[in-house]
């Protein structure tokens, strides 16, 4: 078995003329939680979308769980093994809270009801929403509906776990519940990849931190490196505006 | 004016318009539901990424919604009998043409319906593993709906007043029984006022139950 689970492989990704991903190549290990960051338009989402094949490839290629995405037969089979959480959390509105959770393992697994039940209660209560289960995702606070959506992803038992801004839309008094459920997830082994601007986050848990700028991933190290010695200009200029 | 109102006529010939009524709900309703389907297969196909179905259901659309219903209605039962030998009931002929024409009408309220879904919601679906099936049956759809009912209801009163232009291929529903009346009886006054009347209260019935939907859905 392959010690990545993810490979990028010199992906160039064209949306008509233009480059927005631009030779990205990039490998994560299994239990790894890599965090992308970088400025807004520089195709951060863009790379996300192409690992769970909401986008198509211009070319190169993505190995997931030794799974090639550019063969169609394998696109479900890597969606169910891949959890993903939206800026906009998009649950589905006209389902309750717990039915968000249970449906796809019942439809897409083919779990029994009882059991989806009794698993999606589990994962609500990690999550800390339990006494929400029978209610609408529009009668939840911003925090809330992303847990559920985060236990929605985790119904699925995804081997790895994509996460596109999930902080980015929260009230800042609702950041610290969400991230604290990535921060247990993470410990928990979890595979995972993450698209935050939230540096005590990817101080606290990130194996590897991925810098991207205009399409290319421009620098790749470790948290200590990436913080206390960037190597890359655009780098510096970037952390010196988001952290202070 | 010398004319002497002599709505008496309506004691012997009620049960002639009833029957037309009852011709006229059968038509309207049958219709409605072929055009429910109709319009949700043409909506699909127009909202599909193959270009083939995409042309097919924008001609359906422009021409369906363009051609006016009593030409239609003529065409098909008089034209089309003509040169391809088929030679449809008048019923069948009524309701053919009104389920085509609304069908092509309600496409264009499912896709506007479906549109105003978020991407987000497919985007979701998709990456959970629904198919494109489930994901639209499941999961865009049922959240279509709320905006589709209520134009919907608004389409099926014009579809019931539409239904008396089938009375001009022989059709006995409301229309042509009071036409039939009146010619046994000479008066046109009566039954056409009668007969009006009783398209106005079901149609003020049916404005009611559309409003009622509206409000049910601006409030789910
Ligand atoms: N569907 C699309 N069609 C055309 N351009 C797009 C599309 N999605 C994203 N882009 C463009 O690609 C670039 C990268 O976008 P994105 O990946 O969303 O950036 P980020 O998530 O880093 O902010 C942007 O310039 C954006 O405008
Ligand atoms: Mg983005």
């Amino acid at each position: 078995m392959d010690k990545n689970i993810v490979k990028v492989q010199k992906v160039n990704k064209y949306f008509s003329e233009i480059l927005v991903l631009n030779d990205v190549s990039l490998k994560i290990q299994r239990s790894n939680v890599v965090v992308i960051c970088g400025p807004s338009g520089c195709g951060k989402s863009t790379l996300l979308r192409c690992i769970n094949g909401l986008e198509g490839l211009s070319s190169g290629d993505i190995i997931i769980n030794d799974k090639s995405i550019l063969d169609k037969n394998n696109l479900r089979a890597i969606r169910l093994e891949l959890g993903m959480v939206f800026q906009q959390f998009n649950l589905f509105p006209h389902k309750t809270v717990l039915e968000n959770i249970i449906l796809s393992p019942i439809i897409n697994i083919g779990v029994n009801k009882d059991e989806a039940i009794v698993n999606g209660r589990k994962l609500l209560e990690r999550v800390g929403i339990l006494q929400k289960e029978n209610d609408f995702p529009s009668s939840l606070s911003g925090g809330q509906q992303q847990r559920v959506a985060i236990a929605r992803g985790l119904a699925m038992q995804p081997k790895i776990m994509m996460f596109d801004e999930p902080t980015s839309a929260l009230d800042p008094e609702m950041i610290k519940e969400v991230l604290d459920v990535m921060i247990e997830l993470a410990h928990d082994g979890m595979t995972m990849i993450v698209v935050t601007h939230e540096m005590g986050f990817a101080k606290e848990v990130a194996d590897k931190i991925v810098m991207m700028d205009e399409g290319k991933i421009i620098e790749e190290s470790e948290p200590n490196d990436f913080f206390g010695n960037p190597k890359n200009n655009r780098t510096k200029q970037f952390l010196s505006k988001i952290l202070n | 004016m010398d004319y002497t109102f002599h709505f008496g006529v309506l004691g012997t010939y009620w049960i002639w318009l009833a029957k037309g009524l009852w011709i006229t709900i059968y038509i309207s309703i049958i219709s409605m539901f072929l055009a429910l389907i109709i319009g949700l297969i043409i909506s699909i196909c127009r909202l599909s990424k193959i270009r083939f179905l995409v042309i097919f259901s924008q001609s359906y659309i422009e021409i369906f919604r363009g051609i006016p219903l009593f030409v239609f209605i003529i065409w098909l039962y008089y034209g089309l009998a003509m040169v391809s030998g088929i030679n449809f009931e008048p019923v069948t002929a009524g309701i053919i043409c009104l389920s085509m024409q609304h069908g092509g009408y309600l496409a264009e309220i499912y896709r506007a319906g479906i549109q105003a879904v978020s991407r987000g919601q497919w985007e979701a679906s998709f990456t959970l593993g629904f198919s494109i099936i489930n994901t639209f049956a499941r999961i865009i759809f049922p959240q279509a709906v709320k905006i589709i009912i209520p134009p919907t209801a608004n389409m099926f009163i014009g579809l019931f007043k539409d239904s008396a232009l089938v009375s001009i291929i022989g059709v006995n529903e409301l229309m042509r029984q009071s036409q039939i009346a009146t010619s046994l009886t000479f008066r046109p006054f009566e039954f056409y006022t009668v007969t009006a009347i009783i398209y106005i209260v079901l149609t003020l019935f049916l404005s009611q139950i559309a409003k009622l939907l509206e409000f049910k859905m601006s409030n789910k």
